[in-house]
C-alpha cells in the first residue's frame, strides 16, 4: 500500500500516462489529471502499465474528458475559474454529444463532470414533447395508446397549460 | 468497460448506444416536477424508473429545486399550489386540485389543511350533518399526494365540542404515519387521541397527560425524526418538549446553549436542510438561527445564520418571519405572518424580498399555510396498508 506521505513526491514528479481511445488515437495525460477519474486511478494503482486503452470512448469524447480533467487538475486555477470553465465546457454542445460525454463520465467515473453534463442535458430537456425525448434517446414507445392516455389522465395537471417544444 | 489491453473488436466504433438507467436517473432528477411526471409517458421503463421509491429518495438529494406547499385564501376562495424554486429564487407556481370524493371543489370552505409531511398532504373536512340526525360534526381526514389528484379517506371521528388541534407525523423507523388529535378545554389539554394510518381501526386515547403542551399559533411546533417538538412556556422547563410518536410518550431534548428565557414568545422551531432548528427572537435587532447538527446531541447545536432587522423590509418585524426552507445555494425562504406572505432571502445581498403569488382568481391572496415539501413520485399505495 502506498501511504499518503509517499504519494506526495510521486505526483510532484508529474508522471504521465497514455490513454488510447477506441478509434486508436493516443492522448498524453498527466497522472494528476488521470487520477481524477476513479476508474483510471484504480488501473494505475493496480498496474505499472502507462498505456490505458478505453474500448468504448471515441476520440472526440475522450479529448473533451481529458480537457476537463487537465483543467481540474491544475492547482493554479481557482475554484471560481474551474466553475466557469465547467459552464463554458457544456454550453452550446449538442444533445447527442452530451449523451456520449455522460456515458464516458460513467465509464471513467468522473462524478462531478457527470453531474455537470446531466444538469446541462436536463436544461435542454425542459418543457419538451414526449416525442422529442423518445427521438433524442432513441426509445421506442412501448405503450398501447390506451395505456398512454391513462397515464396522462392520472397526472392531468402535469399536462396543463404547457407550451411544449419540439426542437 | 475500461480495458488495459487493446483488443481487435474494440477498434470498431459503436454508433448506437443506450444510456443506462443510472444515467437517465441523473438527468431526470434535475428536471422540474412537470417534466418528470410527463416523461413517465416516454416508455414503460421510464415509468418504472420514476415510480420507484428510490427515485424519490434520489430526487430529494440531487434535485436543484426546492418545493414549498402553499395554501392561499382570498374572499372565501382557497387555492392550493406547489412552488418550485430554482436556487436563484425564480419559481414556478403549480396549482393542485386534490379531489375529495364527497366534495367537488376543494377550494370552497369546509376543507382545511392539517399539514404536509414527507410528500403527503393531510386534509380535514368538517361534514356538518343535519341537526335532527346528530348535533355533532363528523371530521373526516384525507390524505393525498399533491402530484396526483386522488384523495383517500384515512380516518373519521365525531368531534366533541371544544378546540381541536390535529398534528401529523412520520416515524422513519417503522415507516408509519400517525395522527394526533388534541382537545383543549380552557387552554388545557383535556384529551389526546392517536391514530396510526393504515393500522388502527379507531382512535386510541393517549395515556400521556401532555402536561407541557400549550395550544398556540400555527408555528407552535414541528414533526421531525419520529417525534413532535414544541416549546413550552412552563418556567420549570428549559428544554424542547417532544412527543415520541412511536412510544407515544412525552419527553424532551436539549435546547441550544445560553438561550434564556427559552419560551414560545421568543423561540420558534423549524426544519432546515433536514435538521431541527431553533429561531431565537429574544434580541429584537437580530434573529439567530440555531441548528442541531446531530439530532438529540446537545453539543451539536451551532449558531447557523443571523439575520439583522435592517435586512428585512421597513416596518416589518423579525418576530413574524420564520425560515421554512433552504435553497440549494444556501439562500432562504421565509414565511411571514400578519399578513401571510413569503420572502426570498439572499445571503449574499443580505436582502429579503417578498414574493407575489396569485391565487385562482389571479389576485394576490394571503398565505394561510406554507411548508417545505418533498415531492414523491409514487402514488398512495403503501401508506394505506400501514407503510408495508
Amino acid at each position: 500500500m502506498v501511504t499518503t506521505d509517499e504519494k506526495g513526491p510521486l505526483t510532484a514528479k508529474k508522471k504521465s500516462v497514455i490513454i488510447r481511445s477506441c478509434d486508436g488515437d493516443e492522448f498524453l495525460v498527466s497522472e494528476s489529471a488521470a487520477v481524477l477519474s476513479t476508474s483510471l486511478k484504480k488501473i494505475l494503482e493496480e498496474k505499472e502499465d502507462r498505456l490505458i486503452h478505453l474500448s468504448d470512448i471515441d476520440n472526440k469524447t475522450l479529448a473533451m474528458v481529458i480537457a476537463y480533467l487537465s483543467t481540474h487538475a491544475d492547482d493554479g486555477l481557482s475554484d471560481d475559474l474551474k466553475r466557469s470553465f465547467d459552464q463554458e465546457f457544456v454550453s452550446g454542445k449538442e444533445f447527442d454529444v452530451l449523451k456520449y460525454l455522460v456515458l464516458a463520465t460513467d465509464t471513467l467515473q468522473v462524478t462531478c463532470l457527470c453531474y455537470t453534463v446531466a444538469k446541462k442535458m436536463a436544461d435542454i430537456m425542459k418543457n419538451k414533447l414526449v416525442e422529442w425525448v423518445r427521438r433524442e434517446f432513441d426509445i421506442q414507445n412501448d405503450y398501447t395508446p390506451e395505456a398512454e392516455a391513462e397515464i396522462r389522465r392520472l397526472d392531468a395537471w402535469a399536462w396543463d397549460d404547457r407550451q411544449l417544444e419540439d426542437d | 468497460m475500461v480495458a488495459a489491453q487493446p483488443r481487435a473488436q474494440d477498434l470498431v466504433y459503436i454508433a448506437i448506444m443506450e444510456l443506462p438507467n443510472d444515467l437517465i436517473k441523473e438527468i431526470l432528477v434535475r428536471l422540474p416536477l412537470k417534466d418528470i411526471l410527463s416523461y413517465k409517458c416516454v416508455c414503460r421503463e421510464w415509468y418504472m424508473l420514476i415510480s420507484n421509491p428510490n427515485f424519490t429518495t434520489y430526487y430529494a438529494q440531487h434535485s436543484p429545486f426546492t418545493t414549498i406547499f402553499l395554501d392561499q385564501y382570498h374572499f372565501c376562495t382557497k387555492s392550493l399550489s406547489l412552488l418550485e424554486f430554482s436556487p436563484n429564487g425564480d419559481f414556478t407556481q403549480i396549482r393542485i386540485k386534490p379531489k375529495i370524493p364527497e366534495f367537488q371543489d376543494i377550494n370552497s370552505n369546509g376543507v382545511t389543511i392539517i399539514g404536509s409531511c414527507d410528500g403527503w398532504l393531510f386534509l380535514l373536512y368538517h361534514a356538518y350533518r343535519p341537526c335532527y340526525l346528530d348535533d355533532r360534526v363528523i371530521d373526516k381526514i384525507y390524505f393525498c399526494n399533491p402530484l396526483f389528484e386522488r384523495c383517500v379517506e384515512i380516518a373519521q371521528d365525531r368531534s366533541p365540542w371544544g378546540d381541536l388541534d390535529y398534528k401529523v407525523g412520520y416515524i422513519p423507523s417503522t415507516n408509519n404515519y400517525k395522527l394526533l388529535r388534541i382537545l383543549y378545554n380552557r387552554n388545557r389539554v383535556e384529551e389526546a387521541k392517536i391514530f396510526t394510518i393504515g393500522v388502527d381501526k379507531d382512535w386510541r386515547i393517549v395515556e400521556d397527560p401532555f402536561t407541557f403542551w400549550e395550544p398556540g399559533s400555527d408555528y407552535e411546533g414541528v414533526c421531525f425524526n419520529g417525534a413532535y417538538h414544541w416549546v413550552t412556556d412552563n418556567e420549570n422547563l428549559d428544554n424542547i418538549c417532544t412527543f415520541d410518536l412511536l412510544e407515544e410518550k412525552c419527553s424532551a431534548i436539549p435546547n441550544p446553549p445560553g438561550l434564556l428565557p427559552f419560551s414560545s414568545e421568543n423561540v420558534k422551531l423549524t426544519i432546515l436542510s433536514d435538521r431541527l432548528s431553533v429561531v431565537d427572537y429574544s434580541d429584537c435587532s437580530q434573529m439567530n438561527i440555531w441548528t442541531m447538527e446531530k439530532y438529540g446531541v446537545a453539543e451539536s447545536w451551532f449558531r447557523n445564520i443571523s439575520i439583522l432587522e435592517s435586512w428585512i423590509p421597513h416596518q416589518k418585524h423579525l418576530i413574524n418571519f420564520l425560515p421554512i426552507a433552504v435553497l440549494r445555494n444556501g439562500n432562504l425562504i421565509f414565511s411571514q405572518m400578519y399578513p401571510g406572505n413569503s420572502y426570498y432571502f439572499s445571503l449574499g445581498k443580505k436582502q429579503c424580498t417578498p414574493f407575489m403569488f396569485l391565487n385562482v382568481d389571479g389576485l394576490v391572496g394571503e398565505t394561510m399555510y406554507e411548508n417545505a415539501f418533498g415531492p414523491r413520485f409514487y402514488s398512495l399505495e403503501g401508506i394505506e396498508s400501514g407503510g408495508q
